[in-house]
């Protein structure tokens, strides 16, 4: 039997990490707690979770360097534009990190566009947490 | 013959609105964090991470993917899912040292030994805050990149002076994104203030809560795909905007008019509690 490394990656509190998903190897962004070795993946009900090493976390940044890189890419005020109009929205906090790091990685400033990925980002991490609490429920049962 | 128009009632009566709204707002804004610090399902958030420790550690100890021990689960009878996650429990406690309950309090801030700066910083309330603080200033660092190299007129009117940092210009009576980002941040110091004179927190917790959130407006995290000269010009840039606006904001902050308003909203908290015990007394007694 193989031994656990079940040790706890350390990241920058209030900075962006892609993390496998545990119950569904789904790759997903997430938000580093202020302790730094955990995240939250939904905003409406925040449990924080461990950053394992084995999960292969990689931290990817925030709004800040994205905003710096689409400035140097020539698209600072587009993306700034679409960062102000869903903080203006109200959109779901979760769902605008990953409509905001969709454009950062694929070079597309499209406020639609974005926000339709940032949504199927985070309707795959609800069902994840619907699935792990199904378990949780039958256990209780 | 005319009259002087007194119009120091009406000046005073509007000052007086300005004052209760900015504390309606301030106090708001401290109540939600208060409220979402000590509320969460502690219990739940407890079992999820111990689910997801045994599901981890079982698929690393078999040597297959979690993905497939999550499916394996979906067979086992309700008293063996139970099992499973108490398995996950007691992994936790030995491994680091902790209950589940207290490593999901602790990781939430939801204990009073934990630190109360960083359980206020990761509210949603307080992340609204820095929300709204980081966009204004990556406008503003945006702009001011959109701006360089221009040449303007100096202030004894030599033209051809090169500026590398220019305040944008724009229509006569729109706050510039300076200044909209400044009176932000007197509002994020503010209801920091408040929070500390209110007895939340002490005032080194109150500064060291008020560096954390000014930190994750301005600082730009190290990985990013620009190149080192664009992040040297960018850093550089959000230390001069940082040091800028917040000197102009703490002059604001540490005027005696917003001191005394936080004063009087915590005094007038304070009566509220002293009363309340009398009045839930009398109610009873009707």
């Amino acid at each position: 039997m193989a031994t656990a490394d079940m040790s706890l990656k350390s990241l920058v509190p209030g900075t962006c990490v892609i993390i496998t998903d545990i119950m569904t190897s789904v790759r997903k962004l997430c938000e580093v707690t202020e302790s730094g070795n955990t995240y939250i993946d939904l905003s409406d009900d925040p449990c924080p979770f461990p950053i394992y090493n084995v999960m292969q976390p990689v931290a990817v940044g925030n709004p800040v360097s994205w905003a710096a890189e689409a400035t140097e890419r020539g698209a600072g005020k587009e993306f700034v534009a679409i960062e102000a109009r869903m903080i203006d929205a109200s959109v779901d906090r979760m769902t605008r990190l990953r409509a905001l790091y969709w454009c950062s990685e694929t070079g597309t400033y499209d406020y639609d566009k974005a926000l339709v990925a940032g949504r199927a980002a985070t309707d795959e991490v609800a069902k994840s947490r619907q699935y792990m609490d199904s378990f949780i429920r039958r256990a209780a049962a | 013959m005319n009259m002087p128009v007194d119009r120091s009632g009406a000046v005073q009566s509007n000052r007086e609105k300005i004052e209760q709204d900015l504390l309606a707002q301030i106090g708001k804004q401290i109540a939600k964090a208060e409220q979402q610090m000590a509320g969460g399902n502690r219990d739940l958030n407890a079992a999820r991470v111990a689910l997801e420790h045994a599901t981890l550690q079982t698929a690393l100890e078999k040597d297959m993917p979690t993905k497939s021990v999550a499916q394996m689960l979906e067979k086992a009878s309700p008293s063996q899912v139970a099992d499973f996650i108490k398995a996950g429990k007691r992994s936790i406690e030995k491994t680091y040292n902790i209950q589940p309950e207290m490593m999901v309090a602790a990781l939430s801030a939801q204990v009073a030994n934990v630190d109360l700066p960083k359980g206020f910083a990761q509210t949603e309330a307080m992340k609204e805050l820095i929300d709204r603080g980081r966009s204004l200033a990556n406008q503003a660092v945006t702009e001011q990149f959109g701006e360089r190299g221009r040449f303007t007129a100096g202030p004894a009117g030599r033209a051809g002076e090169r500026f590398d940092y220019v305040d944008v210009r724009t229509a006569q009576g729109v706050p510039t994104i300076k200044d909209q980002l400044k009176n932000h941040m007197v509002f994020v110091e503010s209801a920091v203030d408040y929070a500390v004179k209110a007895g939340k927190m002490d005032a080194q917790q109150g500064q060291s809560l008020k560096e954390r959130i000014e930190h994750q407006v301005f600082n730009i995290p190290a990985e990013g795909k620009m190149s080192d000269q664009f992040k040297s010009y960018h850093q550089r840039a959000s230390q001069d905007l940082r040091s800028e606006v917040m000197r102009d904001a703490r002059s604001v902050t540490q005027n005696k008019t917003v001191a005394e308003i936080a004063d009087r909203l915590s005094q007038a908290r304070q009566a509220v509690e002293k009363l309340r015990p009398a009045m839930q007394k009398e109610a009873h007694e009707r």
